[in-house]
């Protein structure tokens, strides 16, 4: 019985924590998704610039500085890894407000135990929408841990100040 | 050439490829007139870490091919180099972080395409302040001309 027992409790341990499911496939499923989720953050903040402006900074940034692959390997007396990671930026400029997607694909290394996205996982979603004329209101859908660097990189696109590329390997 | 001069010479040569690092990369010739002023910006943000930033030169053909021209370690504030006054350059600046105790080592890039233009002079500003970095080039025609900040522009060769 208990042979039984072991496997229907971690299936519940699993599904109560919410590690069984679907992953988002979109933007919007994962905006939907996120802020209830384990170490995910829906940051929101206010900036002195347009949402049309924040737009144009993204279209100049992102393809360039999120538009990579990092290779990263860790090695320990008993262990070895090596893992290549694929990120792909997606801005969309509208009336209605800037966006700034990221998705993030594992090619070597890591297991894909779900489906995801063709671009990988979407790891981070920006939404700037309009205030005013000089203003918008900034809604920042990320991991609540780590991506320190990229995190600053991309709040500075939005407040205009600093710019630059976040150094992906720190 | 006697046996041990021989051995001496090949000793020579392979700890010559060794500290190279057999990267490939050599230094530039800056034989130009100066025409490029490079100011460099490094802070890692941490005692324990460290930035070094170094710039790949190449020209760039009328297909877009690149044809690397040698590198430069950007230890000074300002450097100045000179690259073909009339044509087309692909700069890739280098920025290298080593972390002491943690033994951790990482190595980011950013690169421009630029064309040059006979009496202009050009200025990159790059900059890696707490893991932030970006190179911004600006062109200034004769000494007395306004700075002009360059868009981005890219080549695709044509294969």
């Amino acid at each position: 019985m208990k042979y039984v027992a072991i496997p229907l409790l971690l299936l519940t341990v699993l599904v109560t924590t919410g590690c069984v499911g679907k992953m988002p496939q979109t933007a919007d499923e994962f905006r939907q998704a996120l802020p209830g989720a384990f170490m995910g953050k829906l940051e929101t903040y206010e900036v002195d610039r347009s949402a049309a402006e924040i737009g144009k900074t993204f279209q100049k940034y992102a393809p360039k500085c999120l538009d990579v692959s990092l290779a990263t390997t860790s090695q320990t007396s008993t262990s070895y890894q090596h893992i290549v990671t694929h990120y792909t930026p997606t801005v969309i400029v509208n009336q209605s407000r800037s966006e700034l997607h990221l998705q993030e694909k594992h090619q070597q290394g890591v297991v894909a135990v779900y489906k995801e996205p063709a671009a990988g996982h979407y790891l981070m979603v920006v939404d700037a929408t309009p205030l005013g004329p000089n203003k918008a209101k900034i809604e920042f859908y990320r991991p609540s841990m780590g991506f320190e660097t990229l995190v600053t990189a991309i709040k500075n696109w939005t407040r205009g100040e600093n710019l630059g590329c976040p150094d992906l390997t720190k | 050439m006697s046996f041990n001069r021989c051995v001496r010479f090949f000793a020579l040569a392979l700890l010559l490829v060794t500290a190279s690092g057999c990267s490939g990369l050599h230094p530039y010739r800056n034989t130009l007139d100066k025409n490029l002023t490079i100011r460099t910006k490094t802070d890692s943000g941490s005692i324990l870490t460290s930035v070094k930033a170094r710039v790949d030169i190449y020209t760039v053909d009328e297909s877009c091919n690149l044809s690397y021209r040698g590198s430069i370690d950007l230890k000074r504030p300002v450097i100045e180099i000179g690259v073909p006054a009339s044509g087309r350059c692909y700069l890739n600046f280098v920025f290298s972080t080593s972390t002491f105790l943690a033994s951790a080592q990482g190595a980011t890039g950013f690169d421009t395409y630029f064309k040059t233009r006979p009496g202009y002079t050009y200025i990159a500003e790059a900059s890696y302040v707490d893991g932030i970095y970006n190179v911004i080039l600006k062109e200034k025609k004769g000494d007395g001309g306004q700075l002009r900040e360059l868009d981005d522009w890219a080549c695709t060769p044509k294969s």
